[in-house]
């Protein structure tokens, strides 16, 4: 029976590079199983070229959540999500193309905002780079009531005990009104604080930052940037069974963001996938550095040391992102 | 002995179709000897170019006793670009080792973490727009990071990430400080 291989493309990141590169590697080295798919639907294809079905690996790109989810209950399935980790927020899906903002008409339900859920109780994210960039509205994690014993990354932890410091002294008045939005690591209104931007309706008539709070402002960034918590969980996670060998998070930072709620969770269902993960922004090809790996070098992820091999080629490419196995 | 030259810019111009770390030159000449990683360091200092990618996927294919050689090489470059990649190298290099190797490779070469631990330098920001940049840093910040993780897979890097570069300074000497403590356990 032939290996099967799920790689899942993530929203914009299956129209850029990654998209591109894996589709022709496919098609150079695979035959298509079936007919031909509608434009932009999921495909697959078998290995090598000409065998039929004395194929030894088949390789299934999906393009949606819920194939992604299918993908981690797959007994044995080496599983790659290629896309972005927005910020902690978690895999998304979507449409073909760029649009960092989606048209409301034909998406009333903006995807760049629908996540599979992976992550901490909550993650920081950029208020400019994130939430006004793609017009998104995610759940506030409202640092002044958060409980740092939950579920959270140190960030978040610093952050909540640092919120409530100062929120003891504005609430004492020992800091002036006026004085608030200056005050290192306090919760601040971008209402207050950033009236024009807070004001900022995006493409789809949003106003993504009205009512929102920050605890960090990096002025010496550019753009200025502000972060603030959303709230994220791990619902999908925790729903898989992790039956999957392998699941290579192949989007920026994925150990940062994910790592603790796939262990937790791989404890809890008892299972044996072994986790690639990124330490840092990444930028190439992983789906198709890990399939030539697996596919025309013949290494098992699966063998410890076949693994080591594929962590070493994976991370001899330009902007890795450090990947790990875990 | 130094990789002869002409070899050296042979593989390093192997086509992006074909895979630079099974040639004979790669797999004869230069992964036989660790020390060889010197000769391929300079050409991390290109940027994005093929000899810059070929030399990196060389250079991964090392195994931990290449460390000191990479560091020592790191060390006496003055490029962002060669440094930062190098962290990179380092970090494919150990992260599939057991933590005593780990541990005895960082600390043989310590001195020449330091120099990555203390370079201001700004890393190169080549991505494209599209990336969600969730860190930017400098190369001493990236080699912090890359060191602690090595240390210990459990490392949150996030409290470090928010920081400042004044915040980020103070944990980087608080490392340096403290060393590697006692001679690992094997």
């Amino acid at each position: 029976m032939a290996q099967v291989i799920v790689i899942a493309q993530g929203i914009e990141i299956r129209s850029v590079g990654q998209g591109t590169i894996l589709q022709a590697f496919l098609t150079a080295n695979c035959d298509r199983k079936g007919a031909a798919p509608a434009a932009g639907a999921n495909n697959t294809w078998r290995f090598p070229k000409g065998s039929a079905a004395k194929a030894t690996h088949e390789i299934r790109v999906v393009y949606g959540m819920a194939d992604l989810a299918a993908a981690l209950d797959l007994a044995d399935a080496l599983v790659v999500y290629e896309g972005h980790s927005r910020y902690g927020q978690g895999p998304a899906f979507g449409p073909e193309g760029r649009d960092h903002v989606l048209d409301k008409k034909k998406f009333p339900v903006n995807l760049w905002g629908v996540h599979f859920r992976m992550g901490y109780d909550a993650t920081d994210t950029e208020c400019v780079g994130d939430l006004l960039e793609h017009s998104v509205m995610p759940v506030e994690h409202d640092l002044t009531v958060a409980n740092p014993k939950a579920f959270l990354p140190s960030a978040l932890v610093t952050a909540t005990t640092n919120v409530r410091k100062q929120d003891s002294r504005i609430r004492a008045k020992k800091v002036k009104a006026k004085d608030v939005c200056g005050l290192t690591g306090a919760w601040r209104p971008l209402d207050v604080c950033q009236p024009a931007r807070s004001g900022t309706k995006t493409a789809r008539g949003e106003l993504p930052l009205k009512g929102r709070h920050y605890y960090v402002h990096k002025d010496h960034a550019k753009p200025e940037e502000f972060l603030t918590a959303v709230k994220v969980g791990s619902a999908d996670i925790d729903k898989a069974k992790l039956a999957c060998r392998v699941l290579f998070m192949a989007s920026c930072s994925s150990k940062v963001h994910f790592h603790a709620a796939l262990i937790r969770r791989r404890t809890a269902a008892k299972s044996a996938c072994r986790f690639l993960l990124t330490g840092q922004v990444c930028q190439t090809s992983h789906a198709t550095t890990f399939l030539k790996q697996v596919l025309i070098k013949k290494l098992d992820p699966t063998a410890k040391r076949d693994m080591n091999k594929i962590v070493k080629a994976l991370n001899g490419e330009l902007m890795s992102g450090n990947v790990g196995v875990y | 002995m130094a990789v002869d030259p002409q070899l050296l810019a042979q593989a390093l111009r192997t086509p992006e179709s074909q895979d630079v770390t099974e040639t004979p030159i790669a797999r004869a000449v230069i992964l036989t000897e660790p020390a060889n990683v010197v000769d391929l360091v300079p050409a991390l200092e290109r940027g994005d170019t093929l000899e810059s990618r070929n030399a990196r996927r060389i250079l991964c294919q090392f195994g931990p006793d290449a460390v000191p050689h990479l560091l020592g090489a790191l060390a006496a470059t003055a490029s962002a670009d060669a440094r930062a990649e190098g962290v990179a190298v380092l970090w494919a290099l150990l992260s599939v080792e057991e933590p005593h190797v780990v541990r005895a490779q960082l600390r043989d070469a310590w001195p020449a973490v330091g120099a990555l631990l203390r370079d201001p330098s700004r890393l190169p920001d080549t991505v494209p727009e599209y990336v969600e940049r969730d860190f930017t840093g400098r190369v001493c910040d990236l080699a912090y990071v890359v060191v602690e993780e090595l240390l210990d897979h459990r490392f949150d890097q996030t409290s470090f990430r928010v920081l400042d570069d004044g915040g980020r300074d103070r944990a980087i000497r608080e490392l340096l400080s403290g060393g590697l403590g006692s001679p690992p356990v094997a």
